[in-house]
Parts: structure tokens; sequence; C-alpha cells
């Protein structure tokens, strides 16, 4: 099998790095390792801000920033909970969209290895909820305010048990539930004790995580919860069944700017609960991209400034490339921006001769040293010569000649002076992209920077489409002008009835001040249905979809390209691809056009809108048939080392999906993931 | 409320340093008025994060923000102006100091530091130390070369006359260390240690190809490293830096410390 080793030179998920290079990067780690733990000090709850966001820069691309951050994810392991932060798109939502990753990311595997939570698995927000129980429990018990007869045992047992223990625990679970409004009650003293004060009531937020945490079978409960924690409004039903006070019912009609102010509360005090745990990490990577416009690279400035000052108990990371930094994104940053990130500068280095072998050695672990490629990399003299002209080399830039030589066995130090990419290499690169998305069932979610980012910097066509809108009541925020005609976009994740009616509404009136217009809405598979089957509503909005209101339900297949579309974007302005971002705009624009034509399709009757391709499944409903499924992946990869996708598949039985053999596989940490343009192929590496 | 007012004066004292720059403030030009006032206050904690610093002495304060925080570099050049290192080689008779003599105008923070920074003068070959019984002298190496060189020229005539080959074997350790003292600089003044080639020749004033020519023997020979930096982003000037090494482009140079 026709596998390079050292083809993978771009970290795309921090939960998947290999092994570090002995001693390379390793002061800029021990830095934030040492802020880390003026954060875990004290007692809890605690309290504790740091004055600045740390802020990491490498001479250029290819250095190590995501990496460095996969390590921190690894050393923090238990120790943090960790939040990894693409680019927003969108300045006007800036919030909205990092609670909504947050969320995303708590949703993520306690373990912090593998990408997917495999059957009865914790993961971040359970961690989260179970921490915050606990040390209130604790902390009340050492106090006498929760009377017991062997306080010190009730504290002991506090201290050893897990969610799961206590969450089977019926007789526990009925406890906490009668005595729901004093522990909030109790969390809340505990809070103001050291200055900190909720923006949503405490006994709404227990009760919000209680129930999240507590009842994982009950599905739609627990979706609504996340609706909450993201910011969203919920049905008045939903909200009264889990026990979110009226006053912290977000308003269904909310505009654009309250929405994104209720999200930064949200965030603020997602951080303010982390005292009684552990505190929140916070990474902003690939931040060239925030240089696309002079206000959005203000507002990461404004956001920096935001969790910096108002967010307890966290450390946000930040890394750049120098150059696009110094040119493209600070100078856009007030004074008080710039000086919330941390002095000193934490900056990253090159590989030296040495580190260089050990990369190699860790690249080469699990193939024969013996083969003729392996002995020409292995080659002494080879590393000498590479080495020759400077004693350090950028990481990637040691990893693609690896890969030629790999390739080629020329051992003369290449020029690296490529000629321009040709259209062969790009879709080649595309598609390899596309296998990667399909690889990461995390990434298949809804994504409104990436949708917002197609709409606004690859519309249909160069230059026309795109004009800056936003309507009466918000909901619709972007508008193609196309051949006469007006396409507006909203984008909504949420599912409130009242919310999507007051869409449907100011849809409605755009329509008719314009008949040959009509409204765009992108849904993604793990997202209900609109209209929900219940709603009073169901009729006009249904009728809607039948005139103007397009909600476009993207299958799984027209995700993986649109977020392939958007890292191959995001990859070529950090300066990681052979490419320029006009070629790579330009052959996105034209590889999508069966999109484009999608939105731009006047007639309702070919618009589709009937349910998603799957329907949401409860995540533990079918938790003995995926475990039997892991078991069954493990034991193949173990077994042969090297396979392909589509061998998995065809050994596999009963017959599985591409996508469920994903979210299998990616509960397995030694499962390392190789895609190419045509194939992708599994590798086992249980020391990676 | 009291934390906010805090953050406030914060707020405004790293303004008052920015606007003061590498000279720095006094306490009264921060609005430091009351010993136990919010200003105070902000003060106090903006020095514990290390956000600023004091280069003057307990009673006799000068403030700077952290970035200009750096004695020892200033004790050097207070010593190099005192020394008159830094004018040209006029005086055929090499003059002699005394340390009391050359640590005049170094207060607080930088004081401390003289003995170091002369150390480090000596080592870098600056100035000579020379003994007499039990007392020791300094004076300035340049001018004690210039008096042993037969045939001297005046060092600018020179430099007309005959560009100095800054990759021989003979001139190149003093521009050497000319350019790790303007990259000191640098660094000290940004805040990172990668730096733009072309930035580093605008803080020597030397021919670029001069430059690269010398960074280019420093990387072959380990003390430096060149880095590729973004060319698409940068200016005509960072890109007027580049030194092609494995036949791209290289924008940024850092030296560490041996």
């Amino acid at each position: 099998m026709d596998i390079n080793p050292f083809e993978s030179v771009i970290v795309s998920e921090p939960r998947r790095i290999e092994r570090p290079v002995p001693g390379l990067n390793d002061l800029p780690l021990e830095s934030l390792l040492r802020q880390v733990d003026k954060l875990t000090a004290g007692e809890f709850p605690k309290a504790v801000k740091l004055p600045g966001a740390q802020f990491i820069q490498s001479p250029a691309p290819g250095y190590g920033k995501s990496h460095l951050i996969g390590r921190l994810f690894k050393q923090l392991h238990g120790r943090a909970t960790l939040i990894y932060l693409r680019p927003f798109t969108n300045p006007s939502s800036c919030w909205k969209s990092i609670l909504l990753k947050m969320v995303q990311e708590l949703e993520f595997p306690e373990s912090a290895e593998a990408e997917f939570c495999g059957v009865d698995e914790t993961n971040q927000l359970e961690a989260l909820v179970h921490g915050i129980l606990v040390n209130v429990m604790i902390n009340g018990l050492t106090s006498g305010i929760i009377r017991h007869s062997h306080p010190a045992g009730a504290v002991a047992y506090f201290q050893r048990a897990t969610l799961k223990r206590l969450r089977t625990n019926p007789q526990w679970v009925t406890w906490v539930e009668r005595k729901k409004a004093g522990l909030a009650e109790l969390m809340e003293r505990q809070l103001k004790h050291k200055g900190i004060l909720l923006s949503s009531s405490p006994l709404s937020w227990f009760s919000v995580l209680l129930s999240y945490a507590y009842f994982p079978k009950t599905y739609e409960l627990r979706q609504s919860c996340l609706d909450w924690l993201r910011g969203g409004s919920i049905d008045d039903d939903a909200a009264g069944r889990i026990g979110i006070l009226p006053a912290d019912r977000p308003f269904h009609d909310l505009a654009i700017d309250p929405a994104n102010e209720t999200s930064k509360n949200r965030i603020v005090d997602f951080c303010s609960l982390a005292g009684f745990y552990r505190p929140f990490l916070f990474c902003f990577d690939q931040t060239e991209n925030y240089g696309a416009e002079p206000s959005i690279a203000k507002c990461l400035g404004m956001v920096i400034q935001g969790l910096v000052d108002d967010c307890p108990n966290h450390m946000t990371v930040v890394t750049a490339n120098q150059h696009p930094w110094r040119q493209v994104v600070q100078p856009h940053w007030e004074h008080a921006h710039v000086d919330r990130l941390a002095r000193p500068v934490l900056e990253l280095e090159g590989l030296r001769k040495e580190q260089a072998g050990a990369l190699i050695a860790i690249r080469l672990h699990g193939w024969d040293p013996g083969t003729p490629q392996a002995k020409k990399i292995l080659n002494p003299q080879w590393l000498e010569d590479v080495f020759r002209q400077s004693r350090e080399i950028g990481i990637r830039h040691f990893l693609v000649k690896c890969s030629e030589q790999w390739r080629t066995g020329d051992i003369k130090p290449n020029t690296d002076s490529k000629p321009s990419a040709t259209a062969k290499e790009l879709e080649d690169t595309f598609q390899a992209y596309v296998n990667k998305i399909k690889t990461q069932p995390k990434r298949l979610v809804y994504d409104p920077d990436a949708l917002f980012w197609l709409v606004q910097e690859v519309a249909c066509r160069q230059g026309v489409a795109f004009k800056k809108f936003k309507s009466t009541r918000g909901y619709l925020v972007a508008r193609w002008d196309v051949d006469g005609r007006k396409v507006y976009f909203g984008f909504e994740a949420g599912h409130h009835f009242k919310r999507w009616l007051a869409i449907q509404q100011e849809a409605g009136r755009y329509h008719a001040a314009d008949r040959s217009s009509k409204v765009v809405f992108f849904r993604t598979p793990e997202l209900r249905f609109i209209p929900g089957p219940g709603w009073k509503s169901a009729h006009e909005i249904a009728a809607a979809k039948r005139g103007y209101l397009h909600i476009l339900v993207l299958g799984r297949e027209t995700m993986a390209q649109l977020y392939a579309a958007y890292d191959l974007y995001l990859d070529t302005v950090e300066g990681n691809l052979p490419f320029k971002v006009d070629q790579v705009m330009a052959f996105i624009r034209s590889r999508l056009r069966p999109v484009w034509d999608g939105i731009l399709e006047p007639a309702p009757e070919k618009w589709g809108g009937g349910p998603p391709e799957t329907d949401p499944t409860p995540p533990d409903e079918n938790g003995e048939s995926k475990k039997t499924l892991i078991h069954k992946i493990r034991d193949i990869v173990k077994r042969d080392k090297f396979l392909s996708i589509a061998d998995l598949m065809a050994r596999l039985s009963p017959p599985v999906s591409e996508e469920e053999l994903h979210r299998a596989r990616a509960c397995i940490a030694e499962i390392q993931v190789h895609t190419s343009p045509n194939m992708t192929v599994l590798q086992w590496r249980p020391n990676k | 409320m009291r934390g906010e007012t805090v953050e406030r004066q914060k707020e405004k004292i790293l303004a008052n340093l920015r606007e003061a720059g590498p000279a720095g403030a006094k306490k009264a030009k921060l609005g430091v008025k009351s010993p136990k006032g919010s200003a105070a206050q902000a003060l106090k904690e903006l020095l514990s994060d290390r956000r600023v610093a004091n280069l003057g002495s307990p009673t006799r304060p000068c403030y700077v923000l952290g970035e200009h925080f750096n004695p020892l570099q200033r004790a050097c050049a207070q010593i190099e102006r005192n020394a008159r290192l830094q004018k040209p080689v006029d005086n055929p008779t090499p003059e002699l100091f005394v340390k009391k003599e050359l640590e005049k105008g170094c207060q607080g923070e930088v004081r401390k530091k003289v003995d170091e920074a002369l150390d480090w003068l000596v080592q870098q070959k600056r100035l000579v130390k020379l003994r007499r019984g039990r007392s020791f002298y300094l004076a300035s190496t340049d001018e004690l070369k210039a008096l042993l060189t037969p045939d001297r020229q005046p060092p600018e005539a020179a430099v007309e006359a005959q560009p100095r080959p800054l990759h021989s074997t003979e001139a190149h350790p003093v521009d050497r260390l000319l350019v790790q003292a303007a990259y000191l600089r640098l660094t000290s003044r940004l805040g990172y240690r990668n730096v733009e080639i072309s930035e580093l020749r605008r803080e020597l004033d030397i021919h670029m190809d001069e430059l690269k020519r010398l960074l280019l023997e420093e990387s072959r020979d380990g003390h430096a490293v060149l880095s590729l930096g973004d060319w698409s982003v940068s200016s005509d000037e960072t890109r007027s830096g580049a030194i092609e090494l494995f036949g791209r482009p290289h924008l940024l140079v850092r030296f560490d410390a041996d």
C-alpha cells in the first residue's frame, strides 16, 4: 500500500497529534503550563483572572502552532476544559459563534485523545457538571450547611464518586432533584463569597446542567438544554420541564446584538462556574483569517479584551504567524486590545538536526525500516546535507523534504522553487480535504462561520453577488443580487417555533416587496426538522417553504465539500499550501457550482425540503451495536496494521455506512487516518 | 466598583507610559497622587504583572512599560557615551577612565547593572581593562588599536576608500558585534526575537548586501537562524531583506544567546 509517512504536514485536529519531538518548543509549552498552575491553585470556587491572553508567534507557517495546542491539550487532560476555536467570520455574531463552538467542543470526550465519545464515555460538559455539583456538595458538607451524620465520610464519598456512579444511583438523583433550589442557592452563596454573580439565575443554570448530565437518555430535553446553553430560545414547555426560570428564557425574537450579548454572558457564566471544577482553555488558531477584513480583525481584539477582562478561571491562547499578524491583524487593534496580550511573546522555533532525526523515528514508527524508502530517509548523510546550510529548519519544511526523499530519493537539497500549482493538484488537494472531513464526524455539524464565509467570500459570482445586508428584525444577514433577483440569507441553528414563525413572517415581507426574491436558510442533518411536528405554525411555515422560504438541508456529501472548501481556504490563507488565495477562490467557486445552482433555483418544487436524509438519533439509543462495532474495527485494524476504509467496510458484518464507521472509529485513539485524493487508509499506531 | 476603577486607572497608566516611551515617567505623570488610591493600586498590580517596571530606585522611581525595561542595555549605552566609544577616533592619545567616570548618569536599576555592563563591553572588546598597581583603568579598544596600527587613516575616510570586507576574518568579529548590538536593540523594542532583516539593516545603517553576506555566514556557522516569514503580506522594503536559502527567500533572522 503506497502511503508516505511524511505526507501529512498539517494538523487539522489538535486532539489527534503525533508524539512530540523531545525538546522542540518545550519552553513555550512550559510557560503556558505555568499560567494554568496559577488558575488551579486555591480552594473551590476559584475566581482567578490571568493578566493577559498568551500569545504564541511563529516566524512562518509550519512551525507547529496547532501541534503545540495539541500538546497543551494532552498535558492539560483532566486539568482544564479544552476549547479549540476556528476563526469566526461575522463580527456582529462573534460571541454567538464562539459559544456555539464552545458547546460543540464541550461535547468532545473527556479523554482528549479520541474525537468522539465511546459508549458510556463522559464528555467535557458532563465532567464539568459533575465537578460543579460535587464541589458544591463538598463545600456544603465541610461548612456544615448541608447536615450529615458522617460529614467526613460523605466528603470522601463525593471526592471519589464518578458521574456514572452518581447518576445511576436513583436515591441520589431523586435527592438532588428535590433539593435543587437549595443547592443552587448554596452555589450562589459560594460564588458571591468570591465576588462572582451569574448573569442567569443559579437555579436555571443548576437545572439545565443537571438535566443534561443526569438524564442523558431524554434526548429532546437534552437537546433543549444544549439550545439554552448555546444562548438560544427554547419552548416554554421544555423550559418549564427543565426548570429554567421565565426570566432566563431568551426571547425568541432576539435581534442580533442582544443575541450576541446573551452569548457573551453565557460564556462569562460558564467561566465563573468553572471555578468549582477546573479552568477553561480557549485556543484561537488560524488567526491570519481574521485579517480578511479590518472589522473582523478589530472584533478579534475586542473578543480577547472581553475574555481577559470579564472571564475568570480561563486561559486564552492566541497563535499567529508573525508577518500576517503584524501586517493585517494587529494594526486594526486598539492599544487596549494589544495590552491584553501577555508578554513576553512565546516564540516557536524550528527543528535542529538531532530533533529532525527524532521526528523521522516518530514518523517511521510502525513502518519497516528495511524498505528502500526508509533506508533513504535513515541515511545519516542525507540529514547532514539537509542541515548544511542552516542549523534549524521549519518543521513542515523538513517534513516536505522527507516526503520528497521518500518518493524520489533525491538526496540533493531541493531548491523548493515550486512551479505554480496546476488545476489537477488543486483538485487532488480538495478531494483529499473532502476525504479528511468525512473522517471527522464532529466536524460534520452546523457551522455558521463556514456557511457565512461561503455566502460572503465565495458567492456564486466574484464581486457581484454578495451585498452587505441586515433585515429589519435581523433574521436575514446577507444578500445576493444575481441577474436582477435578490436571494436573502439567514443562519439559525435553533428550533423554537416562535422564532421560526417570526423568520417566516420576515421572509414573507421581503418576498411580498419583490416577488422574484427568496430567502435561504441552511440546515444540517443533526439539527431538528423545520417545522417541528407539533408546531401550531407548521402549516404556515410549510406553505412559505412552498413559495419563498428555502430551507436548504445539506446532505453529508455536500457538507463535506463545503467544509473542505472552507478548510482549504483557511490553510491557503495561513500559508500552509502552495496555492494562491485567488486561485483557490476561483477553484472553489467553480467546484461548488451545483451548490450555487441549488441556492439560485427559483422553482420551489425543485428545492426538496423533505425531512433530512437521516433523523438525528439519541446518542445512547444504539449503544450496544456501537460498542460491538468499535470492538470489531479495533480488532481488524490492530491485526492488519494498514487497511483502506473500503476494505474495512467490506469486512464488517452486518454492513455499516461510512458515517457509522467513522463515528465508531473516532472513538479509537490508536488508529491514525491517512487521507489522499483517492482513498482513506487506517493505520494501527498504539504509541503514536 | 472598586475593581472597575482600578482597571480604568491601569488603562490610563499604560496610555501615559506608551506616550512616554523608553524615557519613562514619574509617579506624578502617571496620576498616582495618594499611596492608598486606586491609581496606586493599579500601578502596584501592573508592576506585579510585569507589564510595568521601575527603572529607577524606590525613592526616585522612573516607570516604563515592560518592553522598555532593559537596564543592562541602558548601562552599556551610558558607559559607551561616557567613554565616547560611539564617537569617531580622532584623538591619537587614548584616554583612560575609572569606573566612577564611566557610570556617571546611571541610576537605580541601571546603576545596578554597571559592573555587568563593563564586563560585557570588555568581553566584547569595546573596552580594554588596564592595571597599574591596585588600580584598574578602562580605555577604548578602538583608540588603542588606532594608536598601535601604523599608517592609520581616520576611520570614516578608510571606509570611503575601501569598504570593509564584512566576511573577512579580520573585520568580521567587530561587525558581528555591531550587528548583534543592533539586533538586541531591536528585539528589546519589538518584544520578539525573529526580526526583519530589512529592519536590522535600517537599525545598522549599512549596505544591505554586506549585511546579507554576514547573516548567511552566521547562519552557516550556526550563530543565526533565518526564517521565511510571509512574502505575500510583506512590503517591498521587507522583501528587500530577503536572503535565499534552500532556494526560498528568508525575511527574518534570529540570533540566540551563545
